[in-house]
């Protein structure tokens, strides 16, 4: 994604629609992360779950908070927020497990992201997309923004889920765990 | 990679992938050779005398092919090179010849390639070629007609592979028995219709060389039929040598077919079909074809035992000395009612199965969940009780059920491995009888597969290694005709599968003197019986004097052991000085239940699998020792044990602290033994294993997860891991000297 971030022209007037835009255009899950917005490609989101009990998994990193029981299935479930780096919060009624399941190298993956709050699915028009600002040598990685949605007065970011926990984080999960 | 396990590899891997691509330019033989080369030479180490060796044989080998056959000119040229690098190799084994000679071969590879794509364009298949058969090199040009395939098409071609697989099977049986007991009518009447059935189907298909092939083998039986001449001796090797080519061809179709190719036909069937001709003459003595001009590659392939018998509910299988054996031999179609022994059966996806048993342990879990419910548990009608009685006691029947469904007999298995005895006996000159018992005894699909591996390997050492030839077993007073028994049987919650050879059983003292060679044990340690015997699985290890093409290279029993450990099996030997060898293997029915003690850590819970737990005591003050103020023991009745505790080892928070008050469970993992602290033993379960989920990833000390009863996830402790935890350096202060402290004890 980068380099096509890279090689996109900024929409320079509302009339204009940026490259990337138009790859990105379509139905987004939106929720929330604090006062945060993120929009989740609605393709790869498989079901919305109410927060139940999470198993804790020993030795992993602090964003895995644990495996769920989806019917019959375990998988994984990632705190959205610690994986962010934001704060942990209380859950309240309205936390809930986003399912999503997409392809990973070939490997089929399901896992669960638990969000503060679901808010709804947005249609997002390629003029309404902006590829990801540029932090330079910020300190935190941002590659898994695929682009800043604007809806209203809302902005958007647009998650690339494949990227959020990719495989060699998982790999990494794996061997930070065994250190 | 070692050299021994490479060959292992490339063995099996040539037996059922590579030799399709092999046959196809004149002088295959040498492109054979050559693939075998170049692997050869990758894997080779100048300053490994034992590859070098391996590689001047291969050379050798082939500059021989290349005197027997005509080779295009291009092909020829190329050989030439890479001889003369090996030359250069053999005065002067360093890298650099090596890499020199790597060159010639990977130029030799790519003409011969080459020359492979320009012959394949400009061929046409023509069908009278193979009919008369015997010498034309009229090998490519087959089945060009499959290379456009429909959906359909394929479709047939699946149906026609499995049910042609299954009338192999059929087909091998229905001969062993002719074999043993002579052919009856019924016997050639059986493979008769295996071989016009597939005749018929591949026909239709257009798979001309199945249909030429099994249209001789026929027509020999029909004359047979017909009683021109007994079907015995050499036509019966025929016969053998059919199935077993018809079955390698299948294989290759498969491969084919799955991976959208060409399908290339194997150019040794021309001369089977010329030799089936020829029996197929009332004059044919069967002297003109000896047992050695058998062409190797009708070996049945390592590949042949493993391809995935269809799931289908049990057919009653037919012990192999039964007479009657024929008898069952199925007609094909829907003729039926020939024999009525056949329950009917229907065919099933298996991903289908499987999912109906995902659901079925989704419904368990459900059915937990409702019945332990507060609201519904505290309710006092009897009609509620009486209702999740019935609904307990269906939802059972229907795991069991779903459990079934998954459960194969182990007669498809059994059947290929003395189909393979027979095979392996005849060429290392050795009469074998192979006895099959319990061959109903279902055991989990998946297990039914992962088996055959480690049968293959043992039934071939007990031929090799435990069966002597016919003089020795004359002057032990035995009969000449050794015998491998291969029996199955349910022992409790567990499937028992014996292999015991009248062989002249392990040799006590070559083991010892080669295990002490070896540098595997100290001359001066005493051993029990059952530990040196079990020294035969150790990774490397032969007492054989030479490598045979059957066993000897020190591999088998290793992979035999791996196997049946990732069963969670385990396996004894019993053996007797010249009366013969018996392994014991123990398996789990299936892999997808372990019983398991559930235990509390703080406010979390684990799953310890029972078979690793030894016992659990609550320990008193009096038993608790430390060093240095942390590394904390148990002594146990004069054992001094390292004690682990749970709760600090997973992170677990709100653990009992006080050890008196909690709960030492002790395991056993890998031989060693630990103490582990827990909170308290929950209660005892049978539960499902499932993965954790990809993008978990492995999770240290956890092997697996399971859904509890309440519907929660419950992780499997990892107790290999955990035990072998007390040998890493970092934990020798306590551990280590407290484990050897422990044996003395």
């Amino acid at each position: 994604m980068s380099s096509q971030s890279e090689s996109t022209e900024r929409t320079n007037g509302a009339g204009e629609v940026s490259a990337i835009g138009a790859q990105l255009a379509g139905k987004y899950m939106t929720f929330k992360l604090a006062n945060e917005e993120y929009g989740l490609e609605i393709l790869k989101v498989r079901e919305i779950i109410g927060l139940m009990d999470i198993t804790r998994v020993p030795c992993t990193q602090e964003f895995m908070s644990g495996v769920i029981n989806l019917r019959g299935k375990v998988i994984p479930v990632i705190d959205l927020r610690l994986k962010f780096a934001m704060e942990r919060c209380q859950t309240t009624e309205q936390t809930v497990i986003i399912v999503v399941q997409y392809t990973l190298h070939g490997r089929n993956m399901t896992m669960g992201l638990l969000v503060d709050q679901v808010l709804e699915v947005l249609s997002i028009e390629a003029t309404q997309i902006e590829p990801p600002p540029e932090f330079g040598t910020s300190t935190l990685r941002n590659d898994f923004i695929l682009g800043i949605g604007k809806s209203e007065k809302r902005v958007i970011f647009l998650l690339d889920i494949g990227r959020v926990l990719n495989a060699d984080e998982a790999t990494e999960v794996a061997q930070a765990a065994a250190s | 990679m070692s050299w021994g396990l490479y060959r292992e590899v490339k063995n099996q891997g040539r037996a059922g992938l590579s030799q399709k691509e092999v046959r196809i330019v004149d002088g295959c033989r040498v492109k054979l050779d050559v693939e075998e080369l170049a692997s050869a030479i990758v894997v080779a180490d100048p300053a490994d005398a034992e590859s070098i060796a391996q590689v001047k044989k291969l050379l050798a080998g082939l500059a021989e092919d290349a005197k027997h056959q005509e080779l295009i000119e291009p092909v020829g040229e190329a050989l030439q090179d890479a001889l003369t690098a090996g030359k250069l190799l053999e005065q002067n084994p360093d890298a650099k010849a090596c890499a020199s000679v790597g060159e010639a071969v990977e130029s030799l590879q790519k003409t011969i390639v080459a020359c492979h794509r320009a012959r394949a364009a400009s061929c046409k298949f023509k069908q009278s070629q193979l009919a008369t058969a015997g010498k034309a090199p009229a090998k490519a040009q087959s089945l060009a007609a499959v290379k456009q395939r429909d959906a359909d098409t394929i479709a047939l071609i699946g149906e026609f592979l499995s049910e042609g697989e299954e009338g192999l099977s059929r087909a091998d049986q229905i001969l062993m028995t002719a074999e043993r007991n002579g052919a009856s009518s019924d016997a050639i009447n059986g493979l008769f219709r295996v071989f016009h059935t597939i005749k018929g189907v591949a026909g239709f298909l257009e798979l001309f060389d199945i249909q030429s092939l099994a249209h001789t083998t026929e027509t020999m039986l029909n004359c047979c039929r017909e009683g021109l001449f007994p079907l015995s001796g050499g036509r019966l090797d025929l016969v053998f040598d059919s199935t077993a080519v018809m079955r390698r061809i299948l294989i290759e179709l498969r491969v084919a077919v799955e991976g959208s190719r060409e399908f290339a036909s194997a150019e040794d069937i021309a001369s089977l079909v010329g030799r089936l001709q020829a029996a197929a003459d009332v004059t044919w003595s069967g002297a003109e074809q000896p047992q050695s001009a058998k062409p190797a590659s009708a070996e049945p392939s390592p590949a042949a035992v493993e391809t995935p018998a269809p799931i289908t509910a049990p057919a009653p299988a037919v012990a192999i000395e039964e007479p009657a054996a024929a008898a069952t031999a199925r007609p094909q179609g829907n003729d039926g009612g020939a024999d009525t022994k056949i329950r009917p059966t229907i065919k099933v996806d298996l991903e289908r199965v499987d999912r109906l048993v995902e659901m079925i342990g989704e419904l368990v879990v459900v059915e937990a969940m409702v019945v332990g419910a507060p609201e519904i548990s505290h309710s006092g009608s009897a009609r509620v009780r009486n209702c999740l009685g019935q609904l307990a006691k269906v939802t059972r029947d229907l795991q069991d059920v779903g459990m079934r469904m998954r459960m194969l007999p182990v007669s498809a298995v059994f059947q290929k491995m003395a189909r393979m005895a027979r095979d392996v006996g005849r060429k290392a000159g050795k009469q074998v009888r192979v006895v099959l018992s319990g061959e109903t005894t279902e055991m989990d699909r998946s297990m039914v597969e992962q088996i055959s591996d480690p049968l293959v390997h043992m039934i071939r050492n007990s031929i090799d290694h435990g069966i002597e030839g016919p003089e020795a077993r004359r002057r032990a007073g035995k009969a000449e005709e050794g015998t491998v028994r291969l029996s199955a049987c349910h022992e409790g919650g567990s499937v028992v599968i014996e292999i015991a050879d009248d062989g002249r059983g392990l040799n006590r003292d070559a083991i010892l003197k080669k295990a002490v060679a070896q540098g595997l044990i100290d001359p001066a340690d005493p051993m029990t019986e059952d530990e040196i015997n079990s020294l035969i699985f150790a990774p490397g290890f032969s007492t054989a004097e030479k490598v045979t093409d059957i066993s000897g290279r020190g591999v088998g029993m290793d992979v035999v052991r791996r196997n049946i450990d990732a069963m969670r099996g385990r396996i004894a030997i019993k053996t007797v000085p010249g009366q013969g060898t018996t392994f014991k293997i123990t398996l789990p029915l299936t892999l997808a239940i372990i019983d398991g003690m559930l235990v509390a850590c703080g406010n979390e819970r684990y799953i310890i699998p029972t078979l690793s737990i030894v016992e659990s005591i609550q320990p008193e003050a009096s038993m608790l020792v430390t060093q240095g103020g942390h590394n904390e023991m148990l002594n146990m009745r004069g054992l001094i044990l390292p004690l682990l505790r749970m709760d600090r080892l997973l992170g677990a928070k709100g653990g009992i602290q006080d050890a008196t008050k909690a709960l030492v469970v002790i395991v056993e993992g890998v031989g060693r033994r630990v103490g582990l602290l827990v909170d308290e033993v929950v209660s005892q379960q049978q539960v499902v294993i499932k993965s954790m989920g990809e993008g978990t990833g492995e999770v240290k000390f956890i092997s697996g997860a399971a859904i509890l009863s309440d519907g929660r996830v419950g992780l499997i402790v990892n107790v290999e891991e955990i035990t072998s935890l007390v040998s890493d350096k970092r934990h020798r202060g306590f551990a280590g000297d407290s484990a050897s402290a422990g044996v003395e004890a």
